[in-house]
Formats: structure tokens, C-alpha cells, sequence
């Protein structure tokens, strides 16, 4: 960091480093150290339920195929959803840094309004479009897809669509602030030397705007790895994650042993997540956008 | 091009679109396309007295949130931006870091963490559970702001002798405005919309609208749901609005 | 002031002013809870209102899940968050003996003198039961001419694809119950519920099932037509063909129906003040109240019941109810018949 220090007078910033420290130990003690106490699991968490030792539940949690299946869709819904969320928001993040021009505010406002809605609000209006006699179900029979309604309540894909609806935005702005900084004279360059549309965006465009889809894609993928109100509303019971099966442990089974067993794999999901991002993600220090 | 845009828009809107045309519907079940029209759900918002008070609660702790995160987060993505702080880096890491983390882990950690402290169900620990989580946006937003303003104005105020704090309060403040009012929308609308850590710390005074909303919809399947949604629609509008306003809103849209 | 000055200002007087009146629950404020519908309604008008007449306080209503609220008192078991928690059978032995509420006899609510034995052995001597109903069909009577009169021909001819059928979800608080009811049923117990997880398995696979998570679901799926019949209360079918959809018809099936009693408990450590409430729930004339709401059966032995009632009440000699061992037994084996549930069917 001492490429930072000020060439004038030693000027240290506007405000004492020891803030720092405040802030910090009400990180360390409202946010580490209840991760730490759920790690270790000193609470007396009894009910009716017998007392089993941590070990039963991860062992459960790593070799009962059912438990290993939730883990693995836990990750695979949440991978399937960012990469649908990437090839579904990249053009309108396009479309947004480049063709919008007077609309951009716009445009803008769309996508961050949703955000303004309650996230039941969201999720209820999808449960009405997919019920059994809904405009989803009305419009595929309609257009001779499916002769028969499809209940998609009942099935990954309603949850996987809400997932979409509810995360996209995130992605498109991602995506959007990296690619307003591309120098458009790159791209004109690459033209006049003869380049054709496609290439210009595949060998110009894209490579410099892999910052923002990476960027997208973490925030995305832990957004979506965390979630449950929209697999409790609208998964039907097809499809489990991790979340859905902590809320249930906590409002129907009531073993908090197993949830707190849940909750740790789920933590360790996301913490590898979080290495893979400091490792993978070009770092450009402190100034960079993190 | 232009006809993706709108059709995702669709996509986008749609499903909020309906849920608005829902709420007017007179029937007692959840009808889409409503029937008839009729206000009797807005009616049975503010009867049931769980909406009304959690309703309330949300927007007491979305502010509180939002000036105590403040609080905390702008001193110090200040300091560690320009504070030539060692291992800057690691620390700005560390102040995100609440971003990477489920949040149902986070609540259900904090509930039997802050109960074990003697914190319990209350209004402070709810507090401290948003702030926790919204600390990150504050820092983020501000640390970025920050980032983009020159050195020199607050170089040229050292070297003509003032002092740490009226650099910040006459220099660095007036500056960084934008990305603090940025900072305390988003802790604000990460708290009101926030479920999965409000879900654990449920109680007559702490619950808040999206918990009793959930709770609601899983025992009760009617459309005043629509019609709370509405309502906390309509205020984060004028919310937005007001801001808009005051600050415009692509100033605010920041490289999140 | 400058601009900023001012908005930090008014930030903080505002957050100064917000925190001291912020609502902290006064001394006789109790929060209690109910279910959802029809319940809610009938517990604010009933039970809650004449609370606050009696005492000049409030009694505040919150809809939720037995076992929602009892992991809510678990985690703050000195200063609960719930003062009166409504549950099951099975769940109010499983707060008993988990220390989450206190005993109730005569002592502390009075009114108990009065209520039916049968209704207090049933929760084990954890207060007592104050309604009870039957788990019945309901069915729509313009798409099924030809109504079932027993669940097992219920079962079968949904199994045979004579209509669409709608069964609660796993995720609803009393299904563990319901499968025990079924196991019984179909020659099996709570220890072995066997007989009742092969019946649904047959049953989903069949693919004329649909579930319902909420008791208004239920009501929702059959207004709409996305069920024609399906397995419910029989006190909130009659409620809700007495708003006037008459469309709506009740078979009281011939091979007892199950049983559920509700018990309302105060939780450890709740005031006082909740006893008072308790009393009232189980005095006569708000418990009728209540009654012809709900059109459930109601305890106390001195309640008089309406012609109409008289009708559509079945007594607990007619139905299936489980004993207390077998309630403990649903206790403790819930999460894992619920984790069962969730590998092997899934609804």
C-alpha cells in the first residue's frame, strides 16, 4: 500500500484510521462471533425431538443420498439461474449502455422498481400466472403447446422463473456499469481494421466485459444460494434447497440441531464461493469495484 | 433488439402489474383477472392490526438502519479508502463480507446469539441484525464515491492548515453526499423488503410487514395480501421520488 | 443550515424521537394467536375483543403455525414473544414436555370445572382442548354428482381418476396428525405408519392429487375449479357454504373421520394477565361466540348449542381421535415422518 501514500505533507485522509476499529468490532461481535457460536452449536437447543450429536446430522447431511441431493441442487439451482440470468440480461444491459440514449433513465427506473416491491408481492404474482387455470397455462393451450394444463406450481420450473424475475436486475446492472466504461474507440478501431459486427463483440466487447458478468454472477449466484421465500411459494414440493429445509426445520420439524447442521454446509457454500471470487476475480486493489 | 427490451420488460412488470389489479378484486378468493372492483382488501389492511403494526415497525427499523449504518459505514470505507491503513484490502473484504453470507444463516445465528446475550426478540436486536447486513451496501456505495473524487481538494485544505475534522466536515462531506444517500436508500430498502433475517425475530413489536405478510399467505391465501403489497409499494415510491428529486436518480446508480 | 447539516440533523432528532415511542408492549398487552380464515376472525370478535373489554387492554392477534410460535417461545424462553400459543393435541404435549408453556387446571382458569374430562385427558392434563372438529370431504356438488361416503372410497376413486382431489401438504402444522389418522385407518399405528405413506405414495402417483398449504388454499382451489373435492374441516366447510356458496357439499364419512382438538395454552414465561384471557375462552357465552363462527364443537359442557349445530357436530365417540400416549408417539415422531414424507412423496 505504499504506493498510495500522498506525495504532499504525509496527508493521512479525512477521517482517523481508528474508525475502523469501531466498525469492525461490531462486525466481529454481531456478525463473526454468531457465526462462530452456530459453527461450534453451544446452545442448549432441546425439544421434544431426541438429542442426537452434531456428527448424526452431517453424516446424514453427507451420506443420505436425499440430503446429498439437496445439497447438490442447492448449488445447481443457483448456478442455473445466474448463467440464465447472464444469457437473458446481457442484452438489455446492451441495450441499456448503448441504444437508450435519452430513454436511459428510463430504463433504468424499470429495473430498479421491481426491487422496490415486496419479494411476496413478486412471488405472488407468479403464483397466480402459473396456477392450473392461470394466463400462463391459458396462453400455452391457447397456442396449441400443451393440450392439457401443466401444473407448474408443482414443479422447479415456477421457482426457477420467480429466481429470474427476482435476480436479473441485479445482473443487467452489473453487467451495465463494466460495460460503460468500454472505450467505444476499441470497437470502432476493430471495425475499421475490418472486422465484422459479430467478431468486433465476440473478440472486443465481450472479453472486456467479463468483469461485469463475473461480478454479476457472484452477487447473483449468493443471492440465489440463500433464498426461500420463492421455493417455499412456488417450487411446489418438487425441488428442496438447503434454505427451504431450515425454514422448514424451524416452522414444522423443529430440529434445530439439524438446522444448525444445514445452515453451517450452506455457510461453507458461500464462503467457497467468496474464496473463489478473491482468487478468480482480477483484483485491482482497493480502488477497484469490489 | 428494441422488441427483446420490451418483452422483457413484460417479463419484468408484469407479474407486479397483476398483483396490483388483483387487490381491487371483490371476491374473497384470489382472482385473476379480478371481478369486479372493490377496496375492501385495502379496507382489511389497515383492520388487521398485525399489517398496520408491522408496517410501522418496518419503516421505524428501515431508518434506524439506515442512520446507524451510516454511522458506521461511512467513517470507515473513508479510512480505509485514503487512510493508508495496512492491509486495506483484506479489510474492505472483511467489511463486505456480510454480502456473502445466507442470510437464514445469518438470522437464525443472530437469534440464538443475541438471545444467549440477553437481546431476545426485540426491536434491538432486529436492528442490529439489518445493520449487520446492510453495513456492507453503505460501505460499498460511499467507498466507491469516494473513489472517484480527487485527492486534491482535501491535499489543498491539509496544506492550508485545517484540521482532520473540518477537512471532512467542509471538504470530504459535501463531496461524498451522493454515494451517502445512496448508501442509506439501499440499507433502506434491504431492511424493509428483508425476510429471512425479520422471520426469526417475530414477536407483536418486532414483527415486520414481510414476516406477517409470508405468515399471512402460508395460513391465508386472500388478496389483501395484493393489496399490502400496494401500499408498500406506493410508499417506496414516493420514497424514490422524493429522492429523485432531490438528487436525480442516475447520480445515484452506482457500479454495483 | 447547509443541506447536509440539516438532513443529519433531522436524521438524528428523528431516530431520537422514533426509539422513545417506540411501542414496548405494555404490562396487560398480551399477544396471543390464532389460525388462520375464519379462525382469526372468530377469535378477534370472540375471545380477543371481549378481552379488552374486560380489561381495558389489548389482545393482540397474530396468525402463524403451532410449531412456528413454539420455536419462537424455545428461543426466547424468559421473555416469549407469545403469550397464549394454540396447538394440537400432539403439539401441546410436545410444549408441555419441552417446558415451553405451564400447567393449567382449575386452579388458574376456572372455567376448566366445567369442560368435558374427555377434552383435558386429551392434551394429558396441559389445560384442555376448547374446539374440536372432524376432518371431512368437502366436495363441489356441480362436478361431482356422485359424492364418496367413505375416505377409503374416497381414496380409491381419486386413485382412480374420478375427479381431482385435494389433499393439506406436508407443511401444514397438522399433517403429521392426519397420517397417523390414515395409518390408523388402514390397519397400522404410530409406531407403524407404513399403511398411510403407501396409501398417499398411490395416491400422488396416480396424478389427480393436488395439495393445499393453507386452509383458504383449499378454499381458493375449489372456487376456482381446480379441485372438485378434497379432505377438510368440516366446521370451516360449513362456514364457508353458509356465506353462500351453496355449491359446496359435506360427506361425514362412514369410516370416522378424524378427530383434532385444539388446546390453547399460556407459555411459561407470559404474565398473568394471559390467564384472564384463558378464562374467557373457555366461558360459555364467548365460546359459543366462537361456535357459530367456526361451526366446530366447543368443550365446556353448559354450552348450548344452535339447531343448526346440532346437525353438523360429530362427537368424538364417532370419530378417530388419538389418546395421549399415541399423541407423544405423533410428538416425537413428526420430523421424522415429515423427513419421510419429503423423500418418499413429496407433496
Amino acid at each position: 500500500m505504499a504506493k498510495n501514500r500522498v506525495k504532499s505533507g504525509g496527508f493521512t485522509g479525512a477521517v482517523s484510521p481508528w474508525w475502523i476499529a469501531l466498525t469492525g468490532l461490531f462486525l466481529v461481535v454481531f456478525f463473526v462471533l454468531p457465526i462462530v457460536n452456530n459453527l461450534l452449536n453451544t446452545n442448549d437447543l432441546a425439544t421434544l425431538a431426541k438429542q442426537r450429536p452434531m456428527s448424526f446430522y452431517y453424516h446424514k447431511l453427507f451420506f443420505d443420498p436425499y440430503y446429498i441431493r439437496i445439497v447438490f441442487d442447492t448449488v445447481a439451482l443457483s448456478v442455473g439461474v445466474t448463467v440464465i440470468c447472464i444469457i437473458i440480461g446481457y442484452p438489455v444491459a446492451m441495450f441499456l449502455v448503448r441504444h437508450s440514449g435519452r430513454w436511459s433513465g428510463l430504463v433504468i427506473f424499470l429495473l430498479i422498481a421491481p426491487l422496490l416491491t415486496s419479494i411476496i408481492m413478486r412471488t405472488f404474482g407468479w403464483r397466480v400466472l402459473f396456477a392450473r387455470r392461470g394466463l400462463v397455462n391459458d396462453f400455452l393451450l391457447w397456442a396449441d403447446i400443451l393440450d392439457k394444463p401443466f401444473m407448474f406450481l408443482n414443479s422447479a420450473s415456477s421457482a426457477v422463473v420467480g429466481l429470474v424475475h427476482v435476480l436479473v436486475p441485479f445482473m443487467v446492472l452489473s453487467i451495465a456499469s463494466v460495460l460503460r466504461s468500454i472505450d467505444l474507440q476499441l470497437e470502432e478501431s476493430a471495425r475499421i481494421l475490418g472486422a465484422s459486427r459479430i467478431k468486433t463483440f465476440l473478440r472486443v466487447t465481450f472479453p472486456l466485459s467479463l468483469d461485469g458478468i463475473g461480478t454479476g454472477f457472484i452477487i447473483v449466484f449468493l443471492l440465489a444460494n440463500g433464498s426461500f421465500v420463492t421455493l417455499l411459494l412456488l417450487g411446489g414440493g418438487d425441488l428442496k434447497t438447503l434454505p427451504l429445509l431450515i425454514y422448514q426445520q424451524f416452522t414444522i420439524s423443529r430440529d434445530f440441531q439439524f438446522a444448525a447442521a444445514m445452515s453451517n454446509v450452506l455457510l461453507a457454500i458461500a464462503v467457497g464461493c467468496l474464496y473463489l471470487q478473491l482468487r478468480l476475480i482480477r483484483r485491482k486493489g482497493v480502488k477497484g469495484a469490489a | 433488439m428494441l422488441l427483446y427490451v420490451v418483452l422483457f420488460f413484460i417479463f419484468l412488470l408484469g407479474p407486479i402489474l397483476i398483483v396490483v389489479a388483483i387487490s381491487f378484486t371483490e371476491t374473497e378468493y384470489v382472482a385473476f383477472p379480478p371481478k369486479g372492483f372493490s377496496l375492501r382488501w385495502y379496507e382489511r389492511f389497515f383492520e388487521y392490526d398485525a399489517f398496520v403494526d408491522s408496517f410501522i415497525v418496518s419503516v421505524e427499523l428501515a431508518f434506524a438502519t439506515a442512520v446507524l449504518g451510516v454511522g458506521l459505514g461511512v467513517p470507515a470505507a473513508l479510512a480505509v479508502t485514503r487512510g493508508n491503513v495496512p492491509f486495506a484490502n483484506s479489510i474492505m473484504t472483511f467489511l463486505l463480507s456480510p454480502l456473502s453470507m445466507p442470510l437464514i444463516v445469518m438470522g437464525f445465528a443472530l437469534l440464538f446469539y443475541l438471545s444467549a446475550l440477553g437481546l431476545g426478540v426485540s426491536f434491538l436486536s432486529l436492528l442490529i441484525a439489518h445493520t449487520v447486513i446492510s453495513l456492507p451496501y453503505v460501505v460499498r456505495t460511499v467507498a466507491g464515491v469516494y473513489r472517484g473524487i480527487s485527492p486534491d481538494f482535501e491535499e489543498s485544505a491539509a496544506v492550508l492548515g485545517a484540521n482532520r475534522f473540518q477537512i471532512f466536515w467542509n471538504v470530504t462531506l459535501p463531496m461524498i453526499k451522493p454515494g451517502i444517500f445512496a448508501g442509506m436508500l439501499f440499507a433502506m430498502l434491504i431492511s424493509i423488503d428483508n425476510l429471512p433475517i425479520s422471520f426469526f425475530f417475530g414477536s407483536a413489536d418486532t414483527n415486520t410487514l414481510p414476516v406477517v405478510m409470508l405468515s399471512y399467505l402460508e395460513h391465508q391465501f386472500d388478496p389483501s395480501i395484493a393489496a399490502a403489497s400496494c401500499i408498500q409499494l406506493i410508499v417506496a415510491v414516493i420514497g424514490l421520488f422524493i429522492v429523485e428529486r432531490i438528487y436525480g436518480l442516475d447520480a445515484m446508480t452506482p457500479a454495483s | 443550515m447547509s443541506r447536509s447539516k440539516r438532513w443529519i440533523h433531522s436524521s438524528v432528532v428523528g431516530s431520537a424521537l422514533l426509539f422513545s415511542g417506540m411501542g414496548t408492549v405494555s404490562a396487560e398487552e398480551i399477544t396471543v394467536t390464532s389460525f388462520g380464515g375464519i379462525w382469526e376472525t372468530a377469535i378477534t370478535n370472540c375471545y380477543a375483543a371481549e378481552y379488552e373489554k374486560r380489561t381495558g387492554h389489548k389482545a393482540n392477534v397474530m396468525i402463524g403455525s403451532p410449531a412456528q410460535w413454539m420455536s419462537q417461545i424455545e428461543a426466547n424462553p424468559d421473555n416469549p414473544p407469545i403469550d397464549v400459543i394454540v396447538s394440537t393435541q400432539s403439539q401441546t404435549v410436545a410444549a408441555g414436555e419441552g417446558g415451553l408453556i405451564s400447567r393449567a387446571t382449575a386452579k388458574e382458569i376456572p372455567n376448566l370445572a366445567d369442560v368435558d374430562p374427555l377434552f383435558i385427558g386429551a392434551v394429558d392434563g396441559w389445560g384442555a382442548c376448547f374446539d374440536f372438529g372432524a376432518f371431512v370431504i368437502a366436495y363441489n356438488k356441480d362436478t361431482v354428482k356422485n359424492p364418496p361416503t367413505s375416505i377409503k372410497e374416497f381414496v380409491n376413486r381419486t386413485i382412480a381418476g374420478d375427479w381431482v382431489a385435494s389433499f393439506p401438504s406436508i407443511t401444514y402444522g397438522i399433517m403429521p396428525d392426519i397420517i397417523w389418522s390414515f395409518a390408523d385407518l388402514y390397519g397400522g399405528s404410530a409406531d407403524n405408519v407404513d399403511p398411510a405413506f403407501e396409501v398417499f405414495k398411490k395416491i400422488k402417483d396416480s396424478g389427480n392429487a393436488i395439495a393445499w398449504a393453507s386452509v383458504t388454499d383449499f378454499l381458493n382451489q375449489m372456487s376456482t375449479g381446480d379441485a372438485d373435492i378434497g379432505m377438510y374441516w368440516d366446521g370451516r366447510a360449513f362456514s364457508f357454504i353458509d356465506k353462500g356458496n351453496d355449491w359446496m357439499g359435506v360427506v361425514k364419512p362412514t369410516d370416522k373421520a378424524f378427530m383434532s382438538c385444539v388446546a390453547m395454552n399460556k407459555s411459561k414465561g407470559a404474565p398473568d394477565a394471559a390467564w384472564e384471557y384463558l378464562n374467557i375462552v373457555f366461558e360459555p357465552g364467548p365460546m359459543s361466540c366462537f361456535s357459530d363462527y367456526l361451526n366446530y364443537g366447543v368443550t365446556n359442557q353448559k354450552v348450548q348449542y344452535s339447531e343448526k349445530m346440532k346437525d353438523r357436530i360429530t362427537f368424538p365417540k364417532d370419530l378417530r381421535a388419538p389418546s395421549t400416549a399415541t399423541s407423544r408417539k405423533i410428538a416425537e415422531s413428526a420430523a421424522d415422518w415429515i423427513e419421510r414424507w419429503n423423500k418418499e412423496i413429496g407433496m
